[in-house]
């Protein structure tokens, strides 16, 4: 069985490794991008299955790296949730202008984290549509 | 210019040695004349009260009405039938001829020609020929029939001059049918009185001058801009501040023109000129300017009205807010900035701990289980502490906007309680619900006024041992009471007023639920008092405690709608969008309380408010609902777009009423509205959506 993909674009090194722990310990292959240009490149390069963004990074922040990467051919299939510190309601609304699935705040609760991750994979399985 | 003492005391008309003074030839005064004075003093009193309380903007002194002051009390005191005043104004005399008895056209146009006469000889000023002489007769009956008038004579009289600041300006003449009518002493009194009253005036002028100076002053070096401006749009004040702020040379004269494009250079022509809305509505606006720098001014505006309730103009006040509002937003950036710092490790420290914990890296033993869900347990703590923090630095800088509506408190106190029923059973503890029969809105945000009773029951659990919780509210005559009370170990009178600080914890916590933040009845405050409610306590140690706040009430639909729309008209001009509203009412509610059964009446009233809620999947947009009315306020939107929405809502609810065979039983009235284009105020929008509605 082929092992889902996932990108983890944020420029917390340590919070890279703790989210990359958890997900392969639940099968999921990580890839991991540290600033907004790689994210980019490394999506269009390997276009993984689900990308996790984070908002406030270097060379472009989430916002930014979301569009991009919907504006291109490669990647504005991949679903993408953002996981981020910043939790107003203005903040989650423009994620989901720019084209986000989900939207998470951190820190997370790692349940609520995999189940979203599951939910962001497996579209079919979900109860409700918009 | 709250000293009326001290101005009736320096204008002590005729005091009792100046009445001994004139106590001529030995003759006692009369009580008539010292009646009289008394009087006079009294309407001098008055008249000074009347310019104290700024009867005129400008302040010019009437001199009319101290010639009719004078003349009325000079009848008491001296028998005449015909008075008359010319007083000489720069351009123009004024005469005024007041008959106390029926005389004829002869006689008065003696006294008058009498007047003119000693007036003529001492000014040197023609007034018998001076086209500009404005005269005014006041008779008292009429007049005699032909054949008497040639007893009708002017066999006595008397001319007192009104001097002013050592200038003339007037002269009063006392005339009568009667030979001999006026004594030597009538004389001398009358002089004196008029005198005195001469001198009285000029005190007080003195004292106007002087505050009028003194407000000149002030107002000449506010840092805020202020202006006002008339009923006809002419520019009353305009202070060098004002005249700075909207881009005048601060040494120069502005005019209402000049003023008027000002005010549209700034798109907002409607705000200040006589064609505006003068309305007892007090109205603060932000307005971005651009030149020369781009920045923003604080505008707030009242009416202008004298003490007899006559619309006088309008004031503005105006401030430059451009570096407020920049801390301000810096301020914002820092708490989220912060927030985020913060949030990042405490994330990373959490998840490292779980991931040990969950054994994902390897299995763990009993004790290291034990210490890592401690540290687990702190984090969290941390987090919540974090959070409440951002909260409470939204709330007292203001920046938490509430999202009102009607808030079913009964519903509300009832939700809360049976969520904290199994804990307080668990610990032995009664809940008592204590809530009056009639319902009780509130208007309030839910969710906000949830987390208060939330914490307030927290509080009440934690600290009680044993007897009961109780949860109250019931209405007052303005306002909702909700009650949070129980008999746990209270608190000492020393800690009461510190209870809602940030940071207070009192009492050892001995149960082994979550530790507090300390920061709950802070945020409970802010969020009572963003409701512009209060809360308080009542307790003594040992006895327990009793937690008490307040929530506006809305009675009455008017004053919840116009709340709604103000809310909404605020927000529009933060963000310099138009608001649209549109109103959904059902007809004849009487009516149809006879026709239909409760239930369905209830349940389609229900169903209309919800499909109203449904219709509106934008944030921000607002459903208020009192009865049978229902208002929508739509952020963003122009009247094209309410248009659109309003044949949206229509179709829905025909459609709605359709299939349940309502149709020809009940009826809907719509209506629409949108700011600023069809008004700036709560209450035009709403009449004009609810044109043709209740």
């Amino acid at each position: 069985m082929n092992k889902k993909r996932i990108l983890v674009v944020d420029d917390e090194k340590d919070f890279v490794e703790m989210i990359k722990f958890r997900l392969e310990a639940n099968g999921y292959e990580v890839m991991a991008a540290f600033d907004g240009i790689q994210g980019v490149t490394i999506a269009k390069k390997n276009k993984p299955d689900l990308i996790i963004l984070d908002v406030m990074m270097p060379a472009g922040g989430g916002y930014l790296v979301c569009e991009r990467l919907k504006l291109s051919s490669f990647t504005w299939s991949i679903p993408v949730i953002f996981l981020t510190a910043k939790s107003r309601p203005e903040d989650e609304a423009k994620a989901y202008e720019v084209g986000a699935k989900y939207y998470l705040t951190k820190p997370y609760e790692p349940e609520i984290l995999l189940d979203t991750v599951k939910k962001a994979l497996n579209p079919s399985e979900e109860d409700e549509s918009e | 210019m709250k000293n009326t003492k001290v101005t009736s005391n320096i204008i002590k008309y005729l005091d009792e040695d100046r009445l001994e003074y004139l106590n001529i030839r030995g003759k006692p005064l009369t009580k008539n004349i010292k009646k009289t004075n008394q009087e006079l003093q009294r309407k001098l009193d008055e008249l000074s009260l009347l310019y104290e309380s700024s009867k005129e903007i400008s302040y010019t002194l009437d001199y009319q009405e101290l010639v009719s002051i004078i003349m009325d009390s000079l009848y008491k005191v001296v028998d005449y039938q015909v008075c008359a005043s010319l007083l000489f104004g720069e351009e123009e005399g004024k005469l005024n001829i007041r008959a106390t008895h029926p005389v004829s056209e002869l006689f008065i146009q003696e006294v008058k020609s009498k007047l003119l006469e000693s007036v003529t000889y001492i000014t040197g000023r023609n007034f018998f020929i001076e086209e500009k002489l404005s005269m005014r007769i006041e008779r008292k009956g009429k007049v005699q029939s032909e054949e008497g008038e040639h007893k009708e004579k002017v066999r006595s009289f008397f001319n007192v001059p009104l001097t002013f600041q050592d200038k003339l300006v007037g002269m009063i003449n006392v005339s009568s049918l009667k030979e001999n009518a006026f004594s030597d002493d009538d004389i001398r009194i009358i002089y004196a009185m008029a005198n005195q009253a001469s001198m009285a005036i000029e005190r007080l002028m003195t004292i106007i001058s002087t505050e009028k100076s003194k407000m000149e002053a002030m107002v000449r070096s506010m840092v805020e801009g202020v202006i006002m401006i008339d009923t006809q749009g002419e520019v009353v004040i305009m202070n060098p501040a004002a005249k700075k702020l909207l881009g005048f040379n601060p040494d120069k004269q502005v005019t209402s023109q000049q003023l008027a494009q000002s005010f549209q250079e700034l798109r907002e022509d409607k705000l200040f000129n006589k064609e505006t809305h003068f309305t007892e509505e007090e109205v603060s606006k932000e307005i971005y300017f651009t030149k020369p720098k781009p920045g923003i001014l604080y505008t707030a505006r009242s009416l202008v009205k004298n003490t007899k309730g006559e619309k006088l103009g309008l004031v503005m006040t105006i401030r430059d807010i451009t570096a407020e509002k920049k801390v301000d937003r810096m301020k914002t950036e820092f708490i989220s900035t912060v927030s985020h710092e913060l949030r990042t490790p405490l994330s990373i420290t959490r998840e490292g701990i779980s991931l040990v914990l969950d054994k994902i890296p390897g299995k763990i033993n009993k004790k290291q289980d034990k210490i890592l869900s401690m540290a687990k347990n702190n984090i969290d703590r941390l987090a919540r502490i974090i959070s409440s923090l951002l909260d409470i630095s939204k709330i007292e800088s203001g920046k938490v906007e509430l999202k009102r509506g009607l808030v079913n408190i009964k519903r509300l106190i009832e939700q809360v309680a049976s969520s904290f029923e199994p804990k307080t059973k668990e610990k032995g503890l009664e809940l008592k619900i204590s809530l009056p029969q009639e319902e009780i809105e509130a208007y309030a945000e839910d969710d906000k006024i949830i987390e208060v009773f939330i914490n307030l029951l927290g509080n009440a659990l934690k600290f009680t041992e044993k007897g009961y919780i109780e949860v109250s509210a019931k209405e007052l005559e303005n306002e909702i009471e909700c009650t949070v009370k129980d008999t746990g170990i209270g608190l000492a009178t020393d800690d009461l007023p510190r209870v809602f600080g940030k940071f207070q914890q009192f009492g050892r916590v001995d149960s082994e639920g979550e530790k507090g933040t300390g920061l709950g009845l802070s945020i409970s405050k802010g969020i009572v008092e963003a409701h512009h409610g209060k809360i308080w306590v009542e307790s003594t140690l040992g006895r327990g405690s009793k937690f008490i706040f307040t929530l506006p009430k809305y009675t009455t639909c008017k004053e919840l709608f116009y709340a709604c729309i103000n809310n909404g008209i605020q927000k529009a001009i933060k963000m310099n969008s138009k608001m649209s509203l549109i109103t959904v009412a059902v007809f004849e509610l009487d009516q149809l309380k006879k026709k239909l059964s409760q239930h369905i009446l209830d349940s389609t009233l229900k169903d209309i408010e919800e499909m109203l809620r449904n219709n509106n999947c934008r944030t921000g947009d607002v459903v208020v609902n009192k009865n049978n009315q229902n208002i929508v306020l739509l952020n963003n939107c122009d009247q094209k777009n309410v248009l659109k929405v309003e044949g949206r809502i229509k179709k829905t609810l025909d459609g709605y009423l359709k299939d349940r065979n309502l149709t020809s039983k009940i009826k809907l009235g719509f209506g629409s509205a949108t700011y600023p284009d069809d008004g700036l105020y709560a209450e035009k929008l709403f009449n004009k959506a609810s044109k043709g509605l209740m």
